[in-house]
């Protein structure tokens, strides 16, 4: 059962709730906070600036209206500008994810703390450990069972095998699944264990209150003390909660604008951003693959993760799908007449460069973000194994959607010829961002961090961030689990002080 | 709002993308009704504004290459016109027509009838 909200649709007037701690955003971070507070017996209310996911059969277009910011169409300016994709719901990005489940990386946890040896106060790797072995628990998560994975992910499988590269069903967060495709438009018949139907309902259960359809616009901040939020409901109603904490978890995105649209643009507020790019390529095969059966995303490639690429069967809805075929007019036509028979595979880049976050003209959202030439060379690299992947299993062809290059290549060797003699000029890719990091990243040095070791705002007592915007690197691998992870453990921290 | 002349290059440059194949219904064919009843509330003011400069700058490449607008043109000099600018060496002019295709693709999905013949 979905969690009950207070929707903002219905609040057309003023309105002031009283709590002892308020929660921006009900994503992964904020739903592990709520749970975690509220079960320590503190009154919490969530704002969430989403509606609630029904759930149900949808279309693409109904779902990236009604579950995605910007319909998915929020784009970063820089020299090759790209989609940035976020969900806007109850449950923030868990609801319309693929469901995806990995343990923070040890390696990435060393980076963490070889930059900052006070994170280990409240990130040790043996409490993360804890923690994270408590959510697999809690949300059923578990390796796709083979009966589900569909054609897609099976064929992915047998690509990374002809090439030698690790591979293995993907661990997810559901329960009776049963593998319709439809992850990314959130889930028709509720099996994805989504924050909506998960933490945030045993924070419910717990007494917390969930304001939906309502978006913060500042914190509200007395002589250096916290004093609570404002924010706007649908319904035109101006709604203040008065509360003595303050925890932000509104992404990589939305945390750092609410600092600086409150006026608190101390340390480095939204730079250090942080993502993984991902890019796609499609074979197509001679016996019918449909996208759309199985589970979403069943299986990945972990054997080139340590080169910062991951590799992963996608489940687009048929719309978005459509857009990705090559070419326009009776090409595209005859690309998705052919549909049934086509394949698409992604990799997901842990991209080295840093962008920024900040206010543009007119109030506007900025996502300053342009990749290293080391970062296009991993792009170039990827886009390569993705096309070889396909033929070894058995693709006729694929296509790598790639400027310059032919719509169909049929053999490995133009791909080895592509691996060297690709473009490195990142407008020649169609890259999409996912996972974002570290625009108010944490630390024990005001200067180099927007928050303290255990996630309180430097300037502002009271003032927390625990959404990814804290963490100082990226993972290179899914991040929602990792995030579950540090946002539990600094609520816990919150409770101890 | 769409201008009355807009909306007509709307439908020709959508059409033009997305045509009907032997098997799937295309743009012109499919129930787009409640895709652009909701498209203006919903769309954000980038995707608006992006699909607005996809039409106006085929508009001008259809006087620059043809000396008439696209209503005068026929639907193969349509799609030629389409997939010249796709393969642009510029990259703004190759996402004019990423928007179109998008815009087309998603619009033409929202009908079942689409959905039902292209998983077929």
């Amino acid at each position: 059962m979905i969690v009950a909200t207070t929707s903002g649709t219905d609040i057309s007037v003023a309105h002031t709730q009283t709590c002892d701690v308020v929660i921006v955003g009900s994503g992964p971070a904020g739903a592990a906070a709520a749970r975690t507070l509220s079960r320590a017996g503190a009154s919490v209310v969530v704002v969430e600036e989403g509606g609630v996911a029904n759930s149900g059969e949808t279309d693409g277009f109904t779902a990236m209206a009604d579950l995605y910011r910007d319909m998915g169409a929020s784009v970063t300016s820089g020299r090759a500008p790209s989609p940035y994709v976020q969900g806007r719901a109850v449950g923030g990005g868990s609801v319309v994810n693929g469901a995806i489940s990995w343990r923070l990386p040890h390696g990435v946890h060393q980076e963490w703390l070889r930059s900052d040896g006070a994170l280990e106060q409240t990130l040790d790797w043996a409490s993360l450990e804890a923690i994270t072995t408590q959510i697999e628990r809690d949300l059923n998560i578990a390796p796709t069972d083979p009966s589900l994975a569909g054609p897609n992910n099976l064929l992915l499988a047998r690509g990374a095998e002809a090439l030698g590269l690790a591979h293995r069903p993907i661990a997810r967060n559901v329960r009776n699944c049963e593998g319709r495709g439809q992850c990314l438009q959130g889930c028709p018949i509720g099996a994805k264990m989504s924050m909506d139907l998960t933490y945030l309902r045993d924070a419910a259960d717990q007494g917390a209150r969930i304001v939906s359809s309502c978006r913060a616009q500042r914190v509200l901040v007395e002589r250096g003390r916290v004093r609570g939020i404002q924010a706007i409901a649908e319904g035109g109603g101006q709604v203040t909660v008065h509360a003595e904490r303050v925890v932000l978890a509104a992404s990589a995105i939305q945390t750092p604008l609410l600092l600086m649209d409150s006026g608190l643009t101390q340390g480095p507020v939204g730079r250090y951003f942080q993502c993984h790019p991902g890019i796609s390529v499609t074979g197509r095969f001679a016996d019918p693959v449909r996208m759309w059966t199985g589970a979403t995303q069943g299986h990945e490639v972990t054997g080139l993760v340590s080169e910062g690429i991951k590799f992963e069967a996608l489940g687009f809805d048929m719309a978005v799908l459509a857009s990705r075929v090559s070419g326009v007019g009776s090409a595209l036509a005859s690309g998705i007449a052919d549909f049934a028979h086509l394949a698409t595979w992604g990799a997901a880049i842990r991209a080295e460069a840093h962008g920024r976050v900040q206010r543009g003209w007119w109030g506007t959202r900025r996502v300053r973000f342009d990749m290293t030439p080391h970062d296009a060379l991993r792009v170039r690299r990827g886009v390569s194994v993705l096309g070889k992947m396909l033929l070894a299993a058995g693709a006729d062809w694929v296509a790598l959607g790639v400027h310059g290059w032919p719509d169909r290549i049929h053999s490995s060797q133009e791909l080895d010829r592509f691996a060297h003699e690709g473009p490195r000029d990142l407008r020649a890719y169609a890259s999409v961002i996912t996972h974002m990091f570290g625009t108010c990243r944490m630390g024990s040095r005001p200067e180099d961090s927007v928050v303290d070791p255990r996630g309180q705002h430097h300037h502002v007592k009271g003032l927390y961030v625990v959404d990814s915007s804290v963490f100082p690197t990226n993972t290179g691998v899914n991040p929602q689990t990792s995030i579950l992870a540090v946002a539990t453990a600094l609520a816990t921290a919150m409770v101890s002080s | 709002m769409w201008m009355p002349f807009e909306q007509r290059w709307r439908d020709l440059w959508l059409d033009a993308v997305l045509p009907a194949s032997a098997h799937v219904p295309g743009y012109t064919e499919s129930d787009t009704r409640a895709f652009w009843l909701r498209y203006p509330r919903v769309a954000p003011p980038l995707l608006r504004l992006g699909f607005r400069i996809a039409l106006w700058g085929l508009f001008a490449g259809s006087l620059a290459r043809h000396w008439s607008g696209p209503a005068r043109l026929t639907a193969m000099q349509r799609e030629a016109l389409l997939a010249e600018t796709a393969s642009s060496p510029w990259y703004l002019l190759r996402q004019l027509v990423v928007v179109l295709k998008l815009i087309a693709t998603l619009a033409a999905f929202t009908d079942p009838r689409v959905r039902r013949a292209a998983s077929a």
